[in-house]
């Protein structure tokens, strides 16, 4: 058994690291430093399970082990973060990762041609649409007449309710 | 007036009994005789604030179901419970339609309106409770029991107290009450509502739902009520909605019983025969397991999903809200209630995706709870945001097209 | 109404043989059986649109594409194959580009699409259905330019109505009374506009009340709501109170009512609250129309001495992935090609039919579309509603088309999805770090790269802001832009590919230059930041004039390669759209058109294709 950070793993036959059992949970939580949703709205997409499988089936697993637990040990730091993005293999595949939630989609590299959705699920449930507040084309429709106004969401539950009316 | 009704019921001779019975197998109500006025109009509203209650009753149980189904559930099975959430809607509208007609006044934001699930129906109609359910067999068997087209027991009907009837004899019993009155004392008496609270055809539209029925008068109402029931229980002597000449749309029940059976309904096939059609196969895996009645006191405090669920629960107040002003003199606010629908759908599916924080080893998703929070009354209250899953429109009047 | 095997077509005479099930084939087939003529309707693709559950997959195919082109819910069928937007590539004369379906001849690629399956093209159109102007029939009359119809703006009107009723248009006629455009009075559209978009009102607050001038006439640049088939909410004026109840989708009859603001109106409205020639095919008296799909018709058969169509020979075959096919010749009274512009002219050329004029096959026309897009000054919430609900109409007619294209201006309601494929490419520039959008890449900003709520900030405040304008511009008809066919290319089942030869002429080009410069008083009054790009090397539709350089999209349209015309020398068929060289042979769709001027199309070949049904009727009936 290794252990990297917090993380302690095996190493299979083929002298790769196997990915250890709770690398799904920091696979989300370090999803959720590098888009910038909360949790529940990576949860709330219903495809964690499903990209941490891709992703750890499309990446190299030591870089994504390290990104993890890099990650987690930044323990919020922007600035850690940020030395961690700046590495060219993790970066590359943190953002990697960072589009993966936002569009649905794997780029496999800068000049790759084929750059695969993983499935009309993933399309759907797109990161991009929630950001700028509108819907993917073709789903999630928002209701006739919906567009003819500007898309506000109210104060939260938690803050105060003086914001009120159109200003975004 | 209800002692009066007790006696005379007390009195019913066999004969009388065999009476009632054929009146309402031929005329498909009971005549009765009407009281003062006042106390009749006043009765037949609180029926119809309770029949309001009642059509919302099994919403959020019926959206329940549909949002915890997964985008790969199959389109058929969707529309199944879709078409019958928002006919329920539209239940709801025509009920408030014959309420306004008769000079009442839609009341939908009462701490008491949405129901404390699990929890009887109003009036222990049917007696039955009903549990907020994601999609499962015990889902369709609850839809089953509510839909199931009950019997009508006559002698019920002149007794005229709505406890414990089934769902047959209450919508019965208000429209029997309905005619009485108006044959005692005239449809100008009756319908003093505002036409202007009346929702119009094309002012509501949810795909699938039918149109409203404007009520003016007798004729109205009767026809308000009829769409109701046809759409729920189905008519006494076919499953078609309309009768066999119609689209061919079966009513509630029996769309409960094609999932239950899992075979379609197909010409010629009646109550007894049940569905002889295409097998319809219901994957129920592809939807989500979710808490049965969760209660936003079961998400820990401060938790995300805590948060969201008490979010979707505000933004469902303001729903309520948005009807309660629609039916009470804006009812071209309703054009605003379908986007706002969407938001919470939106809301309620990635709630259901979410695992129920702290009991992550249940296997068991979170729910939206439905649970009544107070509104600010007179506007849409601000108060929730539903981030990522989308925000809650505060409302804007849509410029009628 | 389920397609029949191709053996019912044998040992019967229908009254009509119509080849094609796109709206003109649809319109064609229901106004016919209505009157109790009997049709056989033959559909090159295969009818996956009109099963709800195949239509649910070919939304999945829209969902996994990774390049969401009107074409891309609908796959290619090697059997009835069909162009697609990716194929279009510079073309390096005169080694023409066989990339794709077409022989791309140049020196400009067709840029447009059509599609192959039970339902046409209208499976992925926009839906806009705006009228054409007076002016536009009357081009040569009154601006020495094109030709002028053999009908007028009037003799269109009635069959206009016709045609917003079948296709169901959204609009209020107070707002359409301009340049020319009226109506009967009293007249309404069968369902009112639908509602503007935020985009639309905010960029209507900039725009409306102020002009261009040209030559000293001025134009006003109000923006317009679009009449569009697309369900709203219904009006109860329709018909003399009658009213209208919006058709829904075909096989789920009760979705689809109204719009409910998917956004994704091309490729494919998963509700089908847009129009599809399905609705009209299927609301079709059943009992008076046979369809077989799978059946592309090779050639029109000619008796050499009578000059009358004998028979339509078409290759049946069982899969769409497997090529070998049976021949079967159906028989007709009278015939009908409705396969639009393109594979209407193919099909002549291999029949060596209704070509006196040597028309056929030229004066290719679409709508050369000047794209200009940016950044308002202020949150717009793109991606939101049906692609596109106004426009700015104004300036579409006027004395300045003696020598330069008019046009009419599109506001898109989809952000920079169709210059940029936005927002997944802003998405990958801010994370993977590019140039700042707003500086037009011309002098590129590197940005830094974005994640977590930085990125999550960045891209809210910066898509929110995006807006486009598609300037339709018009071509003139013009003998060399043509389709032709050599037997060196022939597809799967050895049936004709249509080569094309295409350019912009300087016409044209004068339209974009002018376009150009109203775009950016537009802009500049909306306060926008324009982020147009023109690509010399990579932009397929790249073009100059004048020594500046432009880029031409495609609309989707395709017209003129039949045209009407009152002299057989110079048209292909007659003002009642029956070619001139075969008595029993009408042509209808796009190519009839004589002039594409400004206005979206379809509308005006639902319209010609009602007036066509009357005529075959008469002939029928003489």
């Amino acid at each position: 058994m290794s252990k990297v950070g917090s993380m302690t793993f095996e190493i299979a036959p083929t002298g790769n690291p196997v990915l250890p059992a709770d690398s799904l949970a920091f696979f989300l939580a370090t999803s959720v430093v590098l888009t910038g949703f909360e949790r529940f709205d990576l949860l709330g997409t219903g495809l964690l399970q499903q990209y941490f499988d891709y992703v750890s089936t499309h990446a190299d697993s030591p870089t994504l082990l390290k990104l993890l637990q890099g990650v987690t040990a930044a323990a919020g730091s922007e600035s850690a973060v940020s030395e961690i993005l700046a590495d060219p293999e993790m970066g590359l595949l943190a953002r990697q990762i960072i589009k993966l939630w936002y569009t649905g989609q794997w780029f496999p590299s800068a000049t790759a041609t084929d750059n695969p959705i993983l499935s009309p699920s993933s399309y759907e449930q797109g990161l991009v649409w929630n950001a700028i507040e509108a819907h993917p084309p073709g789903a999630k429709q928002q209701g006739f007449g919906a567009w003819s106004e500007p898309f506000t969401p109210l104060v939260s539950l938690t803050g105060d309710a003086s914001s009120k009316g159109r200003n975004a | 007036m209800n002692e009066e009704r007790s006696q005379k019921v007390a009195a019913l001779t066999e004969g009388d009994v065999a009476a009632l019975h054929q009146h309402y197998r031929e005329k498909g109500f009971v005549q009765l005789q009407s009281g003062p006025l006042q106390e009749e109009l006043k009765e037949l509203r609180d029926l119809l604030q309770s029949a309001m209650q009642l059509e919302h009753a099994t919403i959020p149980p019926y959206l329940t179901g549909l949002y915890s189904m997964k985008a790969e559930m199959p389109w058929n099975i969707i529309g199944i419970i879709r078409t019958i959430v928002v006919e329920e809607m539209l239940h709801l509208l025509l009920a408030a339609n014959v309420l306004n007609a008769i000079g009442g006044q839609p009341n939908l934001t009462a701490p008491d309106f949405i129901p404390d699930y699990p929890s009887y129906l109003p009036h222990h109609i049917d007696d039955l409770i009903v549990n907020l359910e994601p999609f499962s067999p015990q889902f369709v068997q609850q839809g089953l029991a509510i839909e199931r087209p009950k019997y009508v027991d006559p002698v019920r009907i002149v007794l005229g107290d709505p406890e414990r009837m089934t769902i047959g004899e209450f919508y019965v019993l208000i429209e029997s009450k309905l005619r009485s009155v108006v044959a005692q004392y005239g449809e100008a008496a009756v319908f003093t509502g505002d036409l202007k609270r009346q929702v119009q055809p094309d002012m509501f539209y949810y795909d699938g739902a039918g149109q409203p029925v404007p009520v003016i008068n007798l004729e109205t109402a009767v026809k308000a009520l009829q769409i109701i029931t046809d759409q729920g229980e189905g008519m006494e002597r076919t499953i078609w909605v309309g009768g066999e000449d119609s689209d061919n749309e079966v009513a509630h029940y029996f769309r409960f019983n094609e999932l239950a059976v899992g075979r379609q309904y197909q010409s010629g096939d009646t109550y007894q025969s049940g569905p002889t059609g295409a097998v319809l196969s219901v994957p129920y895996d592809l939807a989500y397991s979710a808490a049965v009645n969760a209660k936003i006191a079961e998400y820990p405090a401060g938790s995300e999903v805590r948060t969201h669920a008490e979010a979707f629960n505000m933004a469902y107040g303001q729903l309520l809200q948005l009807l309660e002003r629609a039916f009470t003199g804006e009812p071209s606010l309703l054009l605003q209630s379908v986007p706002h629908m969407y938001l919470l759908r939106n809301a309620a599916q990635a709630l259901f995706k979410n695992p129920f924080p702290a009991k992550e080893d249940s296997g068991l998703n979170a729910a939206p709870t439905f649970e009544y929070v107070p509104v600010l009354t007179g506007q849409v209250a601000s108060g929730a945001t539903l981030t990522a899953s989308g925000g809650v429109h505060p409302g804007h009047p849509l410029k009628q097209a | 109404m389920n397609p029949s095997s191709p053996e019912v077509t044998q040992g019967t005479v229908f009254d009509v043989v119509i080849v094609g099930a796109g709206i003109t084939g649809a319109i064609l087939a229901k106004s016919l059986a209505a009157k109790k003529k009997r049709v056989l309707v033959l559909e090159a693709g295969t009818a996956d649109a009109s099963n709800f559950g195949s239509y649910s997959q070919l939304l999945d195919n829209f969902y996994t594409s990774q390049a969401k082109i009107p074409q891309s819910p609908y796959p290619d069928n090697a059997n009835a194959p069909q162009p697609s937007e990716l194929d279009c590539e510079q073309i390096t004369p005169p080694i023409p580009d066989t990339n794709g379906y077409f022989i791309q001849v140049g020196p400009i690629p067709f840029l447009s699409t059509y599609t192959r399956y039970l339902g046409g093209t209208t499976l992925h159109w926009l839906g806009t259905s705006l009228r054409m102007l007076p002016d536009d029939f009357r081009m040569k009359t009154l601006f020495g330019q094109a030709e002028d119809w053999p009908v007028s703006y009037d003799d269109m009107m009635p069959y206009y109505a016709m045609a917003e009723f079948e296709m169901g248009v959204s609009a209020d006629v107070s707002k359409q009374n301009y340049l020319g455009i009226h109506f009967p009075p009293g007249y309404v559209y069968p369902m009112h506009e639908l509602p503007a978009s935020w985009s639309d009102k905010t960029i209507s607050k900039s725009l409306d009340g102020t002009t261009y001038e040209v030559d000293q006439e001025s134009f006003n640049l109000d923006v317009i709501n679009t009449p569009a088939s697309r369900n709203s909410i219904p009006n109860q004026a329709y018909a003399n109170g009658k009213g209208y109840t919006p058709v829904g989708a075909v096989g789920n009859p009760s979705l689809g009512q109204r719009c409910m603001g998917n956004t994704a109106c091309v490729p494919i409205c998963p509700i089908q609250a847009k129009y599809n020639a399905l609705k009209t095919l299927y609301s079709a008296d059943s009992e008076y129309v046979t369809l077989v799909t799978q059946a592309v018709v090779s050639k029109v058969e000619i008796d050499p001495t009578t000059k009358l169509v004998t028979g339509i020979r078409f290759k049946y075959y069982e899969s769409a992935t497997n090529p070998n096919y049976t021949e079967f010749v159906a028989k007709g009274k009278q015939y009908a090609l409705a396969t639009h512009a393109v594979e209407n002219a193919k099909l002549l050329l291999a029949s060596g039919a209704a070509n006196s004029s040597d028309q056929v096959g030229r004066n290719l026309m679409d709508h050369t579309t000047l794209l200009a897009w940016g950044l308002a000054p202020e949150p717009l919430w793109p991606y939101r509603g049906p692609v596109a609900t106004a426009g700015v109409e104004g300036m579409r007619t006027g004395k300045y088309r003696k020598d330069t294209a008019s046009f009419r201006i599109e506001i898109g309601n989809d952000g920079w999805g169709w210059p940029t494929s936005g927002p997944i490419t802003d998405v990958i520039e801010l994370v993977d770090g590019t140039p700042d959008p707003a500086t037009n890449g011309s002098e590129p900003i590197q940005l830094p790269k974005l994640w977590g709520k930085a990125l999550r900030e960045r891209l809210k405040e910066q898509v929110r802001r995006q807006f486009r304008m598609a300037f339709l511009v018009e071509q003139l008809p013009n003998a060399d832009n043509r389709v032709t066919i050599s037997p060196d290319h022939k597809d799967a089942l050895g049936n004709y590919i249509p080569i094309i030869a295409y350019g912009i002429d300087g016409y044209t080009g004068a339209g974009f230059e002018l376009g150009t410069k109203v775009y950016k008083q537009m802009f500049k009054d909306i306060g926008a930041v324009d982020c147009t790009v023109v690509n010399s090397k990579t932009d397929a539709g790249y073009f100059q004039y004048k020594d500046t350089g432009y880029t031409a999209y495609g609309a989707g349209h395709l017209c003129g390669t039949h045209r009407m015309g009152s002299d057989p020398k110079t048209s292909v068929v007659n003002p009642q759209q029956r070619t001139w060289d075969h008595e029993n042979l009408y042509l209808v769709g796009c190519g009839n058109m004589v002039t594409v001027a400004t206005s979206n199309p379809t509308l005006t070949a639902g319209a010609l294709t009602f007036m066509a049904a009357e005529n075959i009727l008469a002939s029928l009936d003489k």
